[in-house]
């Protein structure tokens, strides 16, 4: 799907056209729920933050303006959902537990896909990136995995060009330190 | 494996949702927009009910009091 017929689509959606509305989740849910399940490590909550996504958009899509970039959008509110969820689980554990010594999702969990993982390179990718810290994992996820464009990148996760730039280059460093122990 | 790490992560395949679950987040999405999407109550409806009647309201119970007043006066005068 090019950029100008993504953007057609989402003109039709905003006038609630459904069968806009059918396009576009046929291109985007498989990419959203990848960066989901590989970002939280879970499917079951990717599947209920995915389920919400959806239903933003369906819900907010009129009221949209007219220059927005569906994309970016779809893949902002699934992170930001993802960050709210998170904090409320941290909160709640919180009251029970210590807090967390840091800042990872799945600490060494296995990844969602480890188990249906093809082949041995793709089950060392999985889990490479299951260890990374969600700041690595999350920019890697939108620039390497489902190639947003730079431009795009930054504007789900919120920063500046220059600091993305500065993210990636380190995701990049802390990828090929989480690859080799996986390897060993 | 290739050796830039970057490159070799685009090499992941795409995963999905189970295919009744997509359909349920798809149908429910759908109702969702459908009800979005709905023709919201024009303003001025909202204006009409909030101001304009009220108004019309006390303006026409001024009238009534005025005229009976004139004509509780013109009684008395005459």
């Amino acid at each position: 799907m090019t950029p100008n017929e993504e953007h057609e689509l989402f003109l039709r959606l905003r006038r609630g056209e459904a069968e806009a509305f059918d396009a576009l989740y046929a291109h985007y849910r498989p990419r959203l729920f990848g960066f989901l399940a590989r970002l939280c490590g879970r499917r079951d909550l990717a599947e209920d933050l995915l389920q919400e996504t959806w239903l933003r958009l369906a819900r907010a899509a009129p009221g949209l303006a007219e220059d927005s970039r569906v994309g970016a959008w779809l893949f902002a509110v699934a992170r930001n959902l993802f960050y709210s969820q998170r904090r409320r689980a941290l909160w709640e554990r919180g009251r029970f537990l210590p807090a967390p010594s840091e800042d990872r999702t799945a600490d060494g969990a296995p990844s969602p896909f480890d188990l249906t993982a093809a082949s041995e390179t793709e089950r060392i990718l999985e889990s490479a990136l299951a260890r990374l810290p969600l700041e690595a994992r999350e920019v890697l996820l939108l620039v390497a995995v489902e190639r947003l464009t730079p431009a795009e990148a930054a504007e789900v996760l919120g920063v500046k060009p220059e600091a993305l730039r500065q993210r990636l280059s380190r995701a990049r460093a802390a990828l090929g330190r989480s690859l080799a122990e996986v390897r060993r | 494996m290739q050796d830039d790490p970057l490159a070799v992560l685009g090499t992941l395949p795409a995963r999905d949702v189970d295919s009744w679950r997509a359909e349920q987040i798809r149908s429910l999405s759908q109702a969702a927009l459908s009800e979005a999407a709905r023709p919201a109550r024009h303003p001025f409806d909202r204006f009409s009910r909030l101001v304009l009647e009220p108004t019309f309201m006390l303006a026409s119970s001024a009238a009534t009091l005025i005229i009976a007043f004139q004509a509780a006066i013109s009684l008395l005068v005459d």
